[in-house]
């Protein structure tokens, strides 16, 4: 089964189309939301609680939300004052987050909020680090409220009917992304099945799609990740899970993941996959993408509207236009893709104030702080004239991230608009997006073992059977599977 | 003794500073960490003492041996390996007449000591690279198949010996040089007048008056071997990660990354114990310090 471009580029089309021009990012209008009046009346409350704690000082560790540099963190906290008459202290490490909190949390440092993700959280649980939040988020008019985190998303969270956190925004999927204006120019269809991925990868290598004379690369990838989609067409997923029997089972160390090595193999014996993907780091697979060498990637749903914007921005005449692609379906027609880790903020037990902490947490999901975390600091990223927004040339370069790219809140209308195409991916993401199972053991034990394997699969340095045969052992030996 | 302390009052309180920097900086850090070995550490609130728990899971441990071996593969390949090519430099720069020329080859061998190694893992990935690395690309031009030397086993693990080496090429040639510079000339002259050619020279004068120094880097090579890091934790990947992972990277992944601080600790006391038995050794071997 296909799905001809031609419906996908009308909607792709049309929402392009649509697009305007503002700050130098061409964005495209965003729907309009009828907000739930519940929200509305919670968060007013949460404005008139927070009026209990004005002058009061906050501390917060970040390691994605805050300004770009030092001299925006700054504006940021004065922004954050001016919104919730508290103080904030942002601390927002430039590198080696994990570190920072490791070392902080070591030494007693006392924070009110600690961002982190969730692999991290599982490692910290068992800590007995975090603050029990179960009791007060389920009083929370706010955070209760589906229309502002759906509750089947809290599951994602919980550990023993407990949740220890709150999200810090919407994690998108990791799905396929390919250039629809080279499918235009080719007549070719979007591809949906292992045959027909190949198919469309050699007709881009080979037809000089750019015009250039070059010949695409037909997947770029950065370590071993990047490589679900392909998993998908045979029905496997990533990580390591239990079945409802005991069993214990790693799809990509089992028997049927040796026809996916082999499919991999001829991929990159035929030139077809990036040869320094093992390496490489993403910000050398975008560039390739965006200059017209490689022809796929598979990379986070927010990023086909910011390489759309970005190309829009500084290369206006460039026909660039990406898409997501659903990805590789199975022999049932089944599609998987994974979605990421929730980011989360939790309040450490030695929290100075966790009223406060929390209350914050509640006031994170409402429109202003949405508004910061997104669109940036008002007069700084953008600016607003008689009810109309607009983005400063800093705002369109800091692409409405400053940690909340994608908010949770379904109330919430971007005023400025919609990266070009986002809607699209974020639709697939709703469709066909699932979290992977992983437990604490994936990350320092398995992974690991699978990566080595899997790449020296892909390049050639192991025979698939062989290969799998011997992750196997070493995992049977291990006591991961059985 | 008295006496000598008041005399000498103001010489102690100018090594005041001193004392309390490496006090707070070095030596509690170091009781800390011994400490810490002996515990199980939680990130905030109570720790428990397990006794030699952390000592006995590191030991027990696969992937403990397997390091130790990548270290001692690794850190004596760079020790080995790399004692004869600083001395070789030094001498072929002692032997250039030209001035100019002199500096500038001094200058250029020295260079590659002065970049971080993320620099220099930029650089090498980017001519090793299996795709449009100039190496291997004329490694295509002359028929070949191209080698992806970062994701190779024994490639990366011979990078990961070749480069510190390099790298650090000049810096120990500089080192060399300098003592070379040193020798009385008059020992040459009184050569040369016995009719002793240029490599007898070198060979009977210049390197066993190097000794000394020789055995100055070796001592320091020595001291860093168990305690290499930076090229490993920048160099590895998913591939080679296993082959090449040393005990420091080992450290930080337990303790940094999986927050395993008392076993991170115990592997950190038995490296700075194995670092204290090496020099030891090396020092009784080689009678370093002692009046020749």
């Amino acid at each position: 089964m296909t799905h001809h471009l031609s419906r996908r580029s009308l909607v792709q089309g049309s929402a392009l189309g649509a697009a305007v021009m503002l700050g130098g990012h061409r964005l495209v209008s965003a729907q309009d939301v009828e907000p739930d009046a519940d929200f509305l009346a919670a968060q007013d409350a949460v404005v008139e609680r927070l009026k209990e704690f004005e002058g009061s000082k906050i501390k917060m560790l970040s390691a994605v939300v805050g300004g770009k540099d030092p001299e925006e963190d700054q504006l940021f906290m004065d922004e954050f004052k001016r919104l919730t008459g508290i103080e904030l202290e942002l601390v927002h490490p430039t590198a080696e987050y994990g570190q920072k909190l490791q070392a902080d949390l070591s030494a007693g440092v006392e924070y009110d909020l600690i961002y982190t993700n969730k692999d991290t959280m599982d490692v910290l649980v068992n800590e007995g680090v975090l603050t029990d939040l179960t009791e007060r988020i389920a009083s929370s008019a706010v955070l209760s409220n589906p229309t502002v985190i759906p509750t089947a998303e809290w599951d994602m969270i919980t550990y023993d009917d407990k949740i220890y956190s709150v999200f810090n925004k919407f994690e998108g999927s990791r799905m396929l992304t390919m250039r629809a204006d080279w499918f235009e120019k080719l007549g070719l269809d979007v591809p949906r099945s292992a045959d027909q991925f190949y198919d469309t990868m050699v007709a881009f290598r080979d037809s000089d799609p750019a015009g250039d004379g070059g010949s695409p690369i037909g997947f770029s990838a950065t370590g071993t990740y990047d490589f679900q989609p392909f998993f998908s067409a045979w029905g496997l997923r990533n990580g390591y899970r239990k079945t409802d029997d005991g069993s214990k089972v790693i799809d990509y160390a089992s028997d049927e993941a040796i026809p996916v090595y082999e499919y991999l193999n001829k991929l990159y014996s035929e030139g077809l996959i990036d040869p320094n993907f093992a390496t490489q780091d993403m910000a050398a697979v975008r560039n390739q993408f965006m200059t017209d060498k490689v022809s796929s990637l598979c990379y986070w749903d927010t990023w086909v509207g910011l390489f759309n914007a970005q190309m829009a921005a500084n290369n206006p005449d460039s026909p660039f236009r990406a898409i997501g692609v659903a990805g590789i379906a199975d022999e049932n027609d089944n599609i998987t893709i994974t979605r990421g880790q929730p980011s989360i903020w939790f309040v450490p037990i030695n929290a100075p104030n966790p009223d406060l902490s929390f209350l914050i947490l509640e006031w994170w999901h409402t429109f202003d702080a949405i508004r910061l975390a997104s669109l940036g600091i008002e007069g700084h990223d953008f600016t607003v004239t008689d009810g109309v927004y607009e983005l400063t040339e800093i705002g369109a370069q800091h692409a409405m991230d400053h940690g909340v790219p994608t908010p949770y809140n379904t109330n919430w209308v971007n005023p400025v608009g919609e990266l070009p195409g986002l809607r699209e991916a974020q639709e697939i993401t709703k469709q066909y997006a699932s979290l992977d199972d992983m437990g604490p053991d994936w990350g320092p034990s398995i992974k690991p073992l699978v990566d080595e394997a899997m790449i020296r699969m892909i390049l050639g340095d192991l025979a698939p059977a062989d290969g799998v045969a011997a992750l196997q052992a070493e995992l049977r030996d291990l006591g991961f599977i059985d | 003794m008295t006496g000598n302390m008041r005399r000498y009052a103001w010489l102690y309180v100018m090594i005041l500073p001193i004392l309390i920097y490496l006090a707070l900086f070095v030596y509690y850090p170091l009781v800390q960490g011994v400490i810490s070995s002996f515990q199980e550490t939680k990130l905030l609130g109570a720790t428990h003492w397990v006794g030699t728990a952390n000592y006995e899971t590191a030991i027990n441990t696969k992937q403990f041996w397997q390091v130790v071996r990548n270290t001692l593969l690794i850190g004596g390949g760079i020790i080995v390996l790399g004692f004869f090519p600083p001395i070789l430099v030094a001498l072929a720069l002692n032997e250039l007449i030209s001035l100019v020329f002199k500096k500038i080859a001094q200058t250029t061998v020295y260079i590659p000591h002065l970049f971080s190694w993320v620099v220099i893992a930029g650089m090498w990935m980017y001519i090793l690279a299996p795709n449009g690395g100039i190496v291997n690309e004329t490694i295509k031009a002359l028929g070949g198949q191209p080698i992806s030397f970062f994701t190779s086993i024994p490639w990366s693990r011979f990078l990961m010996i070749a480069l510190p080496i390099w790298r650090d090429m000049g810096y120990y040639a500089i080192i060399y040089l300098a003592a070379i510079t040193a020798i009385n000339p008059s020992l040459y002259e009184a050569a040369r007048v016995d009719g002793a050619s240029r490599f007898q020279q070198t060979w009977q004068i210049t390197l066993p008056l190097l000794k000394p120094t020789m055995m100055v880097v070796f001592m320091l090579n020595t001291l860093g071997m168990l305690r290499i890091f930076d090229q490993i934790f920048i160099m590895r990947n998913a591939v080679t990660k296993r082959y090449v992972d040393v005990l420091m990277t080992y450290v930080y992944d337990l303790g940094i990354t999986q927050h395993k601080i008392g076993l991170a600790s115990a592997i950190s006391v038995m490296v700075l114990g194995a670092t204290l038995v090496m020099t030891a050794i090396v020092w009784t071997v080689t009678g370093f310090g002692k009046e020749e």
